[in-house]
């Protein structure tokens, strides 16, 4: 067990130092005009990994803020608009993927496959542009730009607007909270329908996989009810398995919700990296793989040790494996 | 994950014409087929195909309707933009440029991605781990801000926006061949094949790959979708294609301006990206469903 | 579950939300670029004059929107001396000045202001003006500054303009964007701080707003001034939200996320003006887009030359592709409202096959490419550059002209205008001031540089002399005359090809009402008023 936590800790480790190194060459790139040739680029390494351990990750060329302080900002609010998609999708994915999985190739799994496939073949940026389009056919008062409406002047907290929003109560009641929660909403629909396509692909096929297992056909002979199967014995055998499989997705995820963000101007990574580089300062992608690598890293570690804690499975085969 | 736990005889070797005429009775997978055919051909031959040329103005015509739409002509079947330019032309064009990339690099990192993951699947040690924590720091940093790091580094170009996509999806390709391979190498019949004292290339192509078919077209499917995407992504955010060049991505974007007058521009180049990744998913989901019929 | 719970709490609490623009209070406008500075007098484009010249600041007269006559602003009156070389202003009492996070005013506005802010312009060893220098070449480079001698202060509210020679123009030039008035005061005790350069992007001035706010997202802030001068504001707060994407824009002003939006696209206008909810405002400007043939250069140093390239190109169908009811045509250089312009111009005939015979008599090489450049991107005519020089491109293409556009970024442009290499090039030009002078003496004058617009790097002494003729003439008829005669010679030489005027657009929602905007010194919210929607 603490040999397996050991080397979780140690692969976190080297894998931080390779993302390290890479956005240590991005800025080493970004401001190659000013570097001496002559000196030596791990004693440059170390120089940069000191200034970004003090949190001087230098200064942004748009607003005169600090990278760190731009980035955190801003992968915030790519965060929420991740985490409220996620939960949409969990709520829709995760049924239709159970269905799906125990009737499978019957016309109702075909029916949702068909339904994950759209979700999957529609490129997520020309989605957003339809949902922007909708307003001008349809009288539809959803939001379709920015994190919140500048009416309402939210001082910052915790970075995460929702909850900036809610505590800012006292100001606007909850209707800066309410303009927020809107204004996430076409986004989101626009993440989710990724998301969903994977969550029901998942689900399905870790169903199907349990549903093969001996120990549900020793529960149909049993004479047990689908229903009955399904919530003794399936859903906690397969559940579990589909957050690691998603974590992978983690990444693909991430990159689809700054697409989105740039297409509906929500202030998050998207945004934040795509004027950067249109003002020049290069700077910011090292910020970037620092803060949003290091996020997907560290997030995979912590539910790479849950689940050790959570799932029997994974522990025996830690102690089979030692 | 697909060998099944009851049966621990597996067949060493599946014969493709077995699977193949399993893949005929799928009539869906069958047509999805042959409009991949046709996709491949028009994206080879689209600069013949077209009734003009993409580049070419008509004043007469400036952002008429598809044909079927009040106020369109059957001069420009899916209308002109506002140049007067036809759009079935830049969209089989633009075509050209998406899904043609997306096949060049499917093939790339497929070729490139099997001889990496399969070298680190079979050998031990500190090379092997090396890729290993490399493939795991590469796959921490989200495929858009890779291609923005890349084309930082480098210019625009649909070249470079190319080599973006194909860097950004080969870990995942690397990673997913790797974990397959590594799976099989504990099973019986491969045990066995290394026993008999078979080389590495030997027990690729006679243990492990012909076992793992249904795998590899799951991943295939997957870049290959993934591909179209990004490249469509980063020529709508304007760092693939440089004008005049066209691209689908790159086609929506250049008409976002003309979303009210005509629709159209935006409507059509999304559907066909739609419609390219539908294609190829029913058809690969038919060959998967074959290879898996086939294996049983 | 919990969380479910909340989430569908919050889905519910949204169906009832209100659209923004229901708050009564707070004005959202969304323009298409972002102010430069928060100071007129450094920056003329027209997104920092919507930003910045009647929300924050007053001048010293103003034009009535109806009238068009000079009428007081913070002066209360004016006497123009016999020998008309000296104005005499009488100037407002109690106005104050913004109050703010970073200023508190502790007097009222007076003569000290007025000389310290117009000085800025132009004396050289004023303290401020080389602040904020680096802000482009048209710095400071106005009319203006070769008018006055100087400005004397006579009492706390009265001051004398003395002229150099007698000019007609000096209350334009009062009434127009950059002869806003500053504090004094402010300006002392940023100099005591030793930042002087935080004059121009923290702005204290007269007007009916203040600043608050502005962030880089492209958001900015106003309030009210509560201590104004003048009529009390309707509308609290103002926001600017700059919004780049014009279909965006319009999306924004459907969805209540936007109260007004500037610039629509041409493209839109059409379904907008059958919006029942929504309606537009136009304005004519005294801008112009055209395009200029360079006369330094082989073979448009030709005249018949230059008549030939400009039949061969169809002004009606540039038009109509790119600005559907957005521009009028044009034939010389001013627009149809111009008290100068002449209405016995012909328009410019569209005829190619006159043009390709004019050519091979002339002897044209049609084996050169001749370049067209153009800006990637202007503040004013943004949408429209590149699609018009393709449409160009294609027109001369039909006479057997090949030609090469090059999109070229601000710095790239300016180095190729001054290295005098291209053949034509099209570009807009933006009057500051409304007087005829403000168009031609950029365009044709042999002082003007090519940056400052003379891009056809055109220089001949009759129009020379016609123009500095008219600039002191104070008949007005001969004024006219003048300005007819400039007309006929350039409708003759065919220096530049005039494409268009474009209108200034704003498009709102049918509750609002009473903001203004004024062609040449961006929109007013001064009188803006907000009802309840629906």
């Amino acid at each position: 067990m603490l040999n397996y936590l050991f080397r979780r800790l140690n692969l976190l480790l080297i894998t931080a130092l390779i993302l390290s190194i890479i956005a240590f060459i991005i800025s080493l790139w970004s401001n190659q005009a000013r570097t001496v040739q002559d000196v030596n680029v791990f004693i440059l390494y170390l120089d940069y990994m000191g200034n970004i351990l003090q949190g001087q990750w230098g200064i942004s060329l748009i607003n005169q803020k600090s990278h760190m302080q731009n980035g955190l900002i801003a992968f915030s609010s790519t965060l929420e608009l991740c985490l409220v998609a996620l939960l949409t999708s969990v709520i829709i994915g995760i049924p239709l993927g159970i269905f799906s999985g125990i009737y499978r190739n019957g016309i109702l799994d075909y029916t949702i496959m068909s339904i994950a496939l759209i979700g999957l073949a529609l490129p997520a940026f020309w989605l957003a542009i339809m949902l922007i389009m909708l307003p001008i056919t349809f009288d539809m008062g959803l939001p379709v730009d920015g994190n919140i409406s500048p009416i309402y002047d939210i001082p910052m907290i915790t970075g995460f607007q929702l909850i900036d929003s809610l505590l800012a109560s006292d100001l606007y009641n909850l209707a800066a909270f309410v303009d927020r929660l809107t204004h996430l909403i076409l986004p989101s629909v626009v993440l989710s329908f990724f998301l969903t396509s994977e969550i029901i692909r998942l689900t399905r096929y870790s169903i199907s996989q349990v549903m093969k297992s001996n120990y549900i056909k020793a529960a149909n002979t049993k004479g047990l009810t689908v229903i009955q199967i399904v919530f003794r014995h399936v859903l906690k055998n397969a559940l579990p398995p589909i957050i690691p499989q998603l974590r992978l997705q983690l990444n693909t995820i991430i990159s689809i919700a700054m697409t989105v963000e740039i297409v509906f101007d929500a202030q998050g990574s998207g945004v934040w990296l795509l004027t950067s580089i249109k003002a020049g300062d290069y700077l910011a992608l090292s910020a970037a793989v620092i803060i949003i690598s290091g996020f997907i890293l560290l997030s995979s570690i912590v539910i790479d040790i849950l689940q050790m804690f959570i799932s029997p499975t994974t522990r025996k085969m830690l102690y089979a494996d030692k | 994950m697909l060998i099944n736990n009851e049966f621990n005889e597996q067949k060493i070797q599946s014969p493709l014409h077995y699977i193949w005429s399993i893949f005929l009775k799928n009539n869906f997978a069958v047509f999805a087929m042959w409009v991949g055919i046709g996709l491949i051909l028009i994206s080879l031959f689209a600069d013949v195909i077209v009734l003009y040329s993409p580049f070419l103005q008509d004043p007469e015509h400036l952002l008429s309707a598809p044909y079927w739409i009040e106020g369109g002509t059957t001069e420009h079947l899916f209308g002109t933009d506002d140049l007067g330019r036809d759009t079935l032309a830049r969209l089989i064009k633009g075509f050209q440029f998406t899904f043609g990339g997306a096949l060049v690099i499917t093939c790339a990192i497929t070729f490139v991605g099997a001889i990496i993951g399969s070298t680190a699947a079979l050998t031990r040690g500190l090379k092997a781990s090396v890729l290993h924590h490399l493939l795991d720091a590469l796959l921490t940093i989200p495929t858009l801000l890779i291609a923005f790091i890349l084309i930082v580094l480098f210019d625009p170009s649909y070249q470079n926006a190319l080599i973006a996509v194909s860097l950004s999806l080969l870990p995942q390709f690397i990673r997913g061949i790797y974990n397959t391979i590594d799976s099989q190498l504990n099973k019986q019949y491969v045990v066995a094949l290394q026993l008999d004292g078979a080389t590495n290339i030997r027990l690729l192509r006679f243990g492990i790959y012909p076992n793992i078919l249904e795998p590899i077209v799951t991943l295939v499917n997957r870049i290959f979708t993934m591909a179209i995407l990004e490249i469509a992504t980063l020529g709508f955010l304007g760092f693939g294609t440089q004008s005049p060049d066209i691209e689908l991505g790159k086609l929506i974007a250049d008409s976002i301006d003309l979303s009210y007058l005509s629709p159209w521009l935006i409507i059509l180049p999304g559907l066909l990206i739609f419609i390219i990744i539908m294609v190829v998913n029913i058809f690969t989901e038919g060959l998967r469903h074959a290879i898996i019929q086939g294996e049983d | 579950m919990r969380f479910i719970l909340i989430f569908t709490t919050a889905l519910i609490l949204s169906g009832c939300y209100q659209s923004e623009s229901s708050l009564k209070d707070s004005l959202i406008y969304c323009p298409e670029s972002k102010a430069l500075s928060f100071n007129p007098q450094i920056s003329h484009d027209i997104s920092s004059l919507d930003a910045t010249t009647h929300q924050l600041y007053n001048r010293l007269v103003k034009r009535d929107p109806t009238t068009h006559n000079y009428v007081p602003d913070l002066a209360t009156g004016w006497l123009l001396s016999a020998d008309k070389l000296s104005y005499t202003f009488f100037l407002r009492q109690n106005v104050n000045f913004h109050q703010t996070d970073y200023f508190t005013p502790t007097r009222h506005f007076k003569a000290d202001d007025v000389i310290f802010s117009l000085q800025r312009m132009l004396d050289q060893a004023h303290p401020f003006h080389s602040v904020n220098h680096g802000m482009g070449y048209y710095f400071f480079n106005h009319p203006f500054t070769n008018l006055i001698k100087d400005i004397v202060k006579i009492d706390d509210y009265t001051i004398k303009f003395i002229l150099k020679k007698p000019d007609i123009t000096l209350l334009d030039n009062l009434a127009a964007h950059y002869s806003v008035i500053l504090s004094q005061e402010y300006a002392q005790q940023l100099i005591a701080h030793g930042e002087p350069d935080k004059i121009d992007f923290y702005p204290i001035g007269t007007g009916p707003y203040k600043f608050k706010s502005s962030n880089d997202a492209g958001i900015t802030h106003y309030l009210n001034h509560a201590k104004f001068w003048g009529d009390k504001v309707s509308v609290n707060n103002i926001i600017f939200d700059v919004t780049e994407n014009n279909t965006k824009r319009y999306a924004k002003l459907l969805t209540g996320e936007c109260d007004i939006i500037a610039n629509p696209a041409p493209s839109q206008l059409k379904q907008m003006s059958e919006k029942a909810n929504i309606l537009l405002s136009s304005e004519p400007t005294a801008n112009i887009l055209l395009w200029a043939f360079n006369s330094n250069k082989i073979p448009f140093t030709e005249k018949k030359i230059r008549q030939a390239f400009s039949k061969a190109v169809d002004q009606n169908n540039l038009l109509e592709a790119v600005f559907y009811q957005s521009a009028t045509a044009t034939s010389t250089l001013l627009n149809h409202q111009s008290w100068a312009y002449n209405r016995r111009s012909t328009d410019i005939p569209y005829k190619p096959q006159e043009a390709l015979s004019t050519l091979q008599e002339m002897g044209y090489d049609f084996n050169k490419k001749i370049t067209i450049l153009t800006p990637v991107k202007n503040s004013l005519f943004n949408h429209s550059f590149h699609k018009i020089a393709e449409l160009i491109q294609a027109n001369l293409l039909k006479i057997g002209v090949e030609s090469e556009i090059l999109f070229l970024t601000q710095t790239e442009l300016e180095k190729r205008l001054l290295s005098g290499k291209y053949d034509t090039y099209l570009t807009a030009v933006n009057g500051k001031i409304n007087d005829p002078d403000s168009i031609f003496r950029p365009l044709l004058s042999c002082d003007s540089t090519v940056l400052e617009g003379n891009s056809s790097q055109w220089c001949s002494k009759e129009v020379q002399s016609l123009l500095n003729l008219t600039l002191s003439e104070s008949n007005f008829t001969t004024r006219i005359k003048n300005y007819y005669k400039l007309q006929e010679i350039i409708q003759e030489e065919r220096i530049y090809f005039p494409i268009a005027h474009v209108l200034r657009m704003d498009a709102f929602k049918i509750n609002i009402s009473g903001f203004w905007v004024d062609p040449f010194t961006g929109i007013n919210f001064q009188h803006v008023k907000k009802t309840e929607a629906h």
